[in-house]
C-alpha cells in the first residue's frame, strides 16, 4: 500500500494530525540547519560533524530550535482555548493584554529587586514564575471583566487595548526609574527573540510549560460543549467555572513562560487557530492539538528566517510574525465584516 | 432496558418562589409531574415561564420551597448524573464558530461520553426533531427554525432512550411552520409515551398546547391561574383577562373542544 491511499484511509482527524506531525519534522529539519552555522541534514544525520560543530549544534542550536517549536504551540495553543473560552475568534493573548501583562510584571521584578535576597542562578527561575503570575491576573482580570461584555468582541478588543497601553505606559515608567544595567536587561529581553536562552533556562522553562499545554489540552471536549453557551452547557453536564479556571491557569503558565524565554511574539495565537479552523472545522477536539502542532511549525520556520534574512544579523522573530500577523488580522477583520459576523 | 409502567413523580416543585411579596417574579407554587406527562407552560409575555424553566433545571435558586427530581432535591443532584436523565431547550442557543449540524447535536452526549458526531443516537435524535435532512450542514447557515429542530435534537440526544427522564423545552416551536410543528410534537408525544419521559413545555400557541397536553399551567404575572386539563384551564374568560384580548370561543363539537379566535 502506498502512502497516499494509506492516508486517504485515515480518520479525517488521524490525518491532519499525521500531515501537521510531519510538516513539524520538516520544519525542524529545515530550521537545524539554518543560520550562520549551515549544516546540511546528511550531514547531520550520517554523523560528518566536527566536534566544534556538535558544540556549537547541541549548546545553541539545538535549545533554539526547542524554544521555538515550545513557545510556538505553547501562544498557538494558548490563543485557541482563549478563542473558545470566550466563544470568539479574534481572543489572542497578545490582543486581550496577556502578553503584556507578563511582561509588566518581568519590568517590575527587574527594576524593583524584591528578589535581592535570592541567589543571583535563582533570579530568572522568579522572572518565569511572576510573568506566570503577571499573565494569570490579566487572564483573570479580563474575564471578571468580561462577564457584562459575554464574549463580545468589540469589549474584548478594547479591554485588550486598554491594559496593552496601560502595561506600556508602566513599562515606559520603569524604564525611567531603573539604572543603567536594569535599563540593559530589560531592553534586551524587550527585543524578544529565541536567541538568547540557555538550556537550562529552558528546561525550568519546560518543565512549568508543559503541564500548561496538557491542561490546556485535557479541555478540548469541553470547550464544545461551552461553545452552547453557559446555560447549555451546565444542562449538559458541564462545569464552566472548573473549565474557566483550568483555561485561565493553563493560558497563565504558557504565555507567562513563553513571555519569559522570548518576550512578546504577537499573533501567533490568532493566525495559527484561525488559518486551522479554515482548514479543519471549529471542532476543539482536532483545532487545539493541531494549533498546538502548527505553532510549533510557524515559530521554527519564522526563526529561521530571522536567522537568514539579513545573516549574520539577526532580525527579532517577534517583529517578523508581527510584519505577518498584522496584516493577516486585518485581512481577518474585513473578510468577516464582509460577512456580517465581526 | 428496564421500563416501569407505574407511574412515578419525576418532578416536584414544593412551594416554591422567586422574589420577595412585593416583587415576585414567581409566587409560591407547587406542581407534580408524573413520568410519561406532559405538562403545556403558557401565558402572556413576562409571565414567568421560563423563570419557572431556570427554577426547574437549577439555573435560578428559589427563594423558598424546593425542587426534586426523581424525589431528589436538585442541589443534591451531581451535574453530570442530572444532566443523563434532565435536558432543557433554551429559546435560544447562539453558537459563534461553524460547527456542523450533527457536531452540535452530539454535544448533547457530553455527559454520557459517547460524543461523536458519527453515533446512531445522534441520527436518530435529528429524526424525531425533524432535523435529519440538515445533516452535513452549518449551523450558523441554517435558518432560525432550522437551528431550532437541530437544538431539539441535540436536547433529545441528550437523554435518549432514558426513562423516565425529565425533558424541560422553552418555546421550541416558536420558529416553526405549521407542518413542523405537527410533526415535531408527535414525534415529541409519541418518545415519551414509549420512554415515560416527562415533558415540561412552554407554548405561546394555546391551540397547539391544548392538543398537545395532558395538564396545562396557566401563568400570569408570576402566579399560577390555573392548573388542570387543557379544556378545563382554557375557557374564554380566563384567556381573554390574563391575555387582555378581545376573544370569541367557537365550540367544535367534532373533537369537543373550544377553538378561540381574536376578534377583529
Amino acid at each position: 500500500m502506498n502512502t497516499m491511499t494509506w492516508l486517504l484511509g485515515l480518520k479525517p482527524a488521524t490525518r491532519a494530525l499525521t500531515l501537521l506531525g510531519s510538516a513539524l519534522l520538516l520544519a525542524l529539519l529545515i530550521a537545524s540547519q539554518t543560520g550562520t552555522l549551515a549544516l546540511g541534514p546528511w550531514q547531520f544525520i550520517t554523523g560528518g560533524m566536527t566536534s566544534y560543530d556538535w558544540q556549537i549544534w547541541t549548546a545553541i542550536r539545538l535549545p533554539r530550535l526547542l524554544l521555538a517549536m515550545l513557545v510556538g504551540s505553547g501562544l498557538a495553543l494558548a490563543g485557541a482555548a482563549m478563542q473558545g473560552l470566550f466563544r470568539n475568534p479574534l481572543a489572542d493573548p497578545g490582543l486581550l493584554g496577556v502578553s503584556s501583562g507578563a511582561s509588566l510584571a518581568v519590568g517590575l521584578w527587574i527594576v524593583f529587586p524584591v528578589a535581592a535576597f535570592l541567589p543571583d542562578a535563582w533570579t530568572w527561575q522568579g522572572q518565569m514564575l511572576i510573568a506566570c503570575v503577571g499573565g494569570w491576573l490579566t487572564c483573570w482580570l479580563i474575564f471578571r471583566l468580561g462577564q457584562n461584555g459575554q464574549g463580545n468582541m468589540l469589549w474584548l478588543l478594547l479591554a485588550g487595548l486598554a491594559i496593552n497601553t496601560l502595561a506600556g505606559a508602566f513599562n515606559g515608567l520603569l524604564s525611567y526609574v531603573a539604572d543603567d544595567q536594569q535599563l540593559r536587561q530589560m531592553s534586551l529581553w524587550g527585543m524578544g527573540g529565541l536567541g538568547f536562552v540557555r538550556g537550562s533556562e529552558l528546561a525550568v522553562g519546560a518543565l512549568v510549560m508543559l503541564p500548561g499545554l496538557f491542561l490546556l489540552l485535557s479541555v478540548r471536549k469541553q470547550l464544545d460543549v461551552l461553545q452552547l453557551g453557559d446555560l447549555a452547557a451546565a444542562d449538559s453536564g458541564l462545569d464552566a467555572k472548573k473549565l474557566r479556571q483550568k483555561v485561565v491557569l493553563g493560558t497563565a503558565l504558557t504565555v507567562g513562560v513563553s513571555v519569559a524565554l522570548a518576550g512578546i511574539i504577537g499573533f501567533l495565537g490568532l493566525m495559527i487557530p484561525h488559518l486551522l479552523r479554515m482548514l479543519l472545522g471549529p471542532g476543539h477536539r482536532l483545532l487545539l492539538p493541531a494549533s498546538a502542532l502548527g505553532g510549533a511549525i510557524l515559530l521554527l520556520l519564522a526563526d529561521a528566517l530571522a536567522r537568514s534574512l539579513a545573516a549574520p544579523a539577526e532580525i527579532p522573530v517577534g517583529l517578523l510574525t508581527s510584519l505577518i500577523g498584522g496584516p493577516y488580522f486585518l485581512w481577518m477583520l474585513a473578510r468577516g465584516r464582509n460577512r456580517g459576523d465581526v | 432496558m428496564t421500563q416501569t409502567t407505574a407511574k412515578q413523580p419525576v418532578l416536584t416543585v414544593k412551594e416554591v418562589s422567586l422574589g420577595k411579596p412585593d416583587s415576585w417574579r414567581l409566587q409560591p407554587m407547587s406542581l407534580d409531574l408524573n413520568s410519561g406527562e406532559i405538562l403545556a407552560v403558557c401565558g402572556p409575555n413576562g409571565a414567568g415561564k421560563s423563570t419557572l424553566l431556570g427554577l426547574l433545571t437549577g439555573e435560578l435558586q428559589p427563594s423558598s420551597g424546593e425542587v426534586l427530581v426523581a424525589n431528589r432535591p436538585l442541589n443534591a443532584w451531581p451535574a453530570a448524573e442530572l444532566a443523563r436523565c434532565r435536558s432543557r431547550m433554551e429559546q435560544s442557543t447562539p453558537l459563534s464558530f461553524d460547527f456542523l449540524t450533527q457536531e452540535v447535536v452530539a454535544l448533547g452526549r457530553y455527559a454520557w461520553g459517547d460524543d461523536t458526531a458519527d453515533s446512531p443516537i445522534v441520527a436518530e435524535a435529528m429524526q424525531a426533531a425533524g432535523a435529519y435532512e440538515l445533516l452535513g450542514r452549518k449551523i450558523t447557515r441554517l435558518s432560525g427554525g432550522e437551528q431550532q429542530r437541530v437544538q431539539l435534537a441535540r436536547v433529545l440526544a441528550q437523554i435518549w432512550q432514558v426513562p423516565n427522564a425529565l425533558l424541560l423545552l422553552d418555546e421550541p416551536m416558536s420558529a416553526q411552520d405549521l407542518g413542523q410543528q405537527q410533526q415535531v410534537l408527535r414525534n415529541l408525544k409519541k418518545l415519551v409515551k414509549q420512554h415515560n419521559w416527562s415533558l415540561v413545555c412552554v407554548l405561546h400557541d394555546l391551540n397547539l398546547a391544548s392538543v398537545f397536553s395532558d395538564r396545562l399551567l396557566m401563568l400570569d404575572k408570576g402566579k399560577v391561574q390555573a392548573l388542570g386539563k387543557p379544556t378545563e384551564v382554557l375557557n374564554l374568560q380566563r384567556i381573554s383577562s390574563v391575555y387582555k384580548a378581545e376573544l370569541t370561543a367557537y365550540y367544535h363539537p367534532e373533537n369537543n373542544r373550544h377553538l378561540v379566535m381574536l376578534d377583529d
